[in-house]
């Protein structure tokens, strides 16, 4: 059965594999890739991680879930610590904020 | 006086001038959709509330105001619906969701302010997936309101997850109607409906009195017939917002004539028929044919290489898990429709915050990138869709055996880039696919560019009716 995130890379937009230039376009400043572990080591270390969070999931939430559900829930945080990896294989300088801006909050005068 | 289909099906523009012209009377008109919405949108499963005391109201208060001289505007008089996640006073606001189906708010959204403002008529809040897809659904049945159908085939899916604005339109139920999207959620239905949907630049239209799935990712956009409806309606509802800070302050002046002065260069993104159905590159090769006609077309535009979806999705499962805590903590999740639903939200509640920051650090640079791109072109095509219409009763994945559709092909070819980089598009009809549904290609480009996708969408449907069919259910 398709977890979630895959489901959302079918239906909901995908890969753009096809699309998309290789090598990228360099952003300033450019990122660059970490060394990433072989597949099976990294399969190895996020299913045991998927289990930890699985569990995280049980302690908080297991009330509202049948063991069923929380075995679903479990295939999705593995897809999720895939998606993880691939955006942790790209290193960022420190400089490069997170696309947010927090505004200060001042009222109105005394 | 009956009002007959025909004049249903006109555009925004056109009903707009009968009313000027008072050969069209606002209060026959909202007659007449109402009548529709309640006949025919049971059937479509489009419809959650009809507002039929506000829409009489406000359609007296436009017949006599255009009777006395004073006219609004081109939506003064024209009845409209809403996807029903937006807040409207005092009538049930239900995110398409049973856990939230006697919620009620004392005030109109932001955008429901505005078009009443420019006169327009509330006839209808319209069916949706429930909390717009936010927990992950698998299938057209996600809605406490059932299944929306599109009109062409009854027996497929409207798309989602702006459900009801999509089939409401198509069906001349209502002669526009407000979308959201997050990742798809107008440019699907539009797609599956056969009608044209607009989703704006992130910030061009205030989310005030919206429901939130993923606040940095949210846009309302106009659904309708036409390209230029598209253009009339957003330039009622975009600007500045004191209520919600992301809503841009840079002016929409919507103006066709000036975006069509010269011949526009458009880009087609480069492999953009791999792997969807024939009939879908069969239409949209012959789409760009007629692009050729008003357009310099410059072929394999690539991409800059991301992980667009990957971002777009972990950004969407951790600010959902947020936005819906409650469900989630009190166990209501469980009262949703879709069983995929009442535990999809739990995943993102253990995304670590140090993934959730790369991916909003990563989306500043990938917005960079997107826009050295888009700034070639006035915009960029491709298939909105790589397949037509879902049918219902199946899971999605399951929906077109002999066209697999398997993880990585691209089923919406720009919708993780453009949604998570904010880009505007427009998606129109440009043909028929199997099962007689319709497909659709879609207009991306540089953000706060409406006026040009518009200008691009409007010269494409002057050369093409595909706009003007009208489904059986007619």
């Amino acid at each position: 059965m398709p977890t979630r995130r895959d489901f959302a890379l079918t239906i909901g937009a995908a890969t753009l594999g096809a699309c998309v230039r290789t090598p990228a376009v360099p952003p300033a400043p450019p990122p660059v890739t970490a060394t990433v572990p072989p597949a099976d080591a990294a399969a190895d270390a996020n299913g045991a991680l998927a289990d930890a969070m699985t569990q995280l999931v049980r302690q908080r939430y297991g009330a509202h879930l049948t063991d069923d559900q929380i075995k679903s829930v479990r295939e999705d945080l593995v897809s999720g610590l895939r998606a993880s990896d691939r955006l942790r294989a790209i290193l960022l300088p420190n400089g490069t904020e997170p696309d947010i801006v927090f505004a200060v909050h001042r009222g109105g005068d005394r | 006086m009956t009002i007959p289909d025909d004049v249903l099906y006109r555009s925004v523009r056109e009903l707009s001038e009968g009313i000027r012209a008072r050969t069209i009377s606002p209060v026959e008109l909202a007659e007449a959709y109402l009548q529709r919405l309640e006949q025919l949108g049971p059937r479509l499963g489009a419809v959650v509330t009809i507002t039929r005391d506000r829409a009489l109201r406000e359609a007296r208060a436009a017949e006599r105001e255009i009777a006395g001289g004073r006219w609004r505007g081109p939506l003064h008089g024209v009845p409209y619906g809403v996807k029903d996640l937006l807040a409207t006073a005092g009538d049930p606001t239900t995110w398409g969701a049973a856990p939230y189906r006697d919620q009620r708010f004392d005030f109109d959204a932001t955008v429901v302010q505005r078009l009443t403002r420019a006169g327009a008529v509330l006839v209808a809040k319209l069916a949706m997936i429930e909390l717009a897809g936010g927990f992950g659904y698998r299938q057209a049945d996600a809605s406490f309101t059932g299944p929306a159908r599109t009109p062409w085939n009854l027996g497929y899916w409207a798309g989602g997850s702006s459900s009801g604005p999509g089939a409401a339109v198509s069906a001349a139920l209502v002669p526009f109607a407000i979308g959201s999207e997050t990742w798809g959620s107008i440019i699907t239905p539009a797609a599956f409906s056969g009608i044209t949907g607009l989703r704006p630049t992130y910030g061009r239209v205030s989310r005030y009195g919206a429901m939130a799935l993923s606040w940095s990712m949210d846009k309302l956009g106009p659904m309708c017939r036409t390209a230029d409806d598209c253009g009339l309606v957003l330039a009622a509802i975009s600007g500045a917002d004191p209520h919600d800070p992301s809503a841009s302050a840079r002016e929409f002046a919507y103006a066709p004539e000036a975006a069509r002065r010269r011949r526009m260069r458009i880009g087609v993104l480069k492999n953009a028929t791999a792997g969807v159905q024939k009939e879908v590159a069969d239409n949209f090769d012959a789409s760009l044919r007629i692009v050729a006609d008003f357009a310099e077309v410059i072929p394999d535009v690539e991409l800059p290489d991301h992980p667009y979806a990957t971002a777009a999705s972990l950004i969407i499962d951790a600010e959902g898990a947020s936005a819906f805590e409650d469900l989630l903590e009190t166990g209501r999740a469980k009262l949703l429709s879709a069983p995929e639903d009442r535990y999809g939200g739990y995943s993102g509640t253990a995304v670590f915050a140090k993934d959730y920051l790369k991916a909003l650090r990563l989306r500043g640079t990938m917005g960079r990138a997107l826009d050295e791109v888009f700034a070639r072109y006035d915009a960029v095509v491709s298939p909105t869709r790589g397949t037509v219409a879902f049918p219902i009763g199946k899971p999605f994945n399951e929906g077109w055996p002999s066209v697999p559709v398997p993880p990585g092909v691209r089923t919406q070819p720009l919708g993780a880039a453009a949604n998570i980089a904010g880009l505007p598009g427009i998606a129109v009809p440009n043909g028929f696919g199997l099962e007689q549904l319709p497909t659709s290609l879609t207009f991306t480009g540089r953000v706060f560019e409406e006026t040009l996708l518009i200008a691009a969408a409007s010269e494409y449907q002057t050369r093409t009716d595909w706009h003007r069919r009208r489904p059986p259910i007619a």
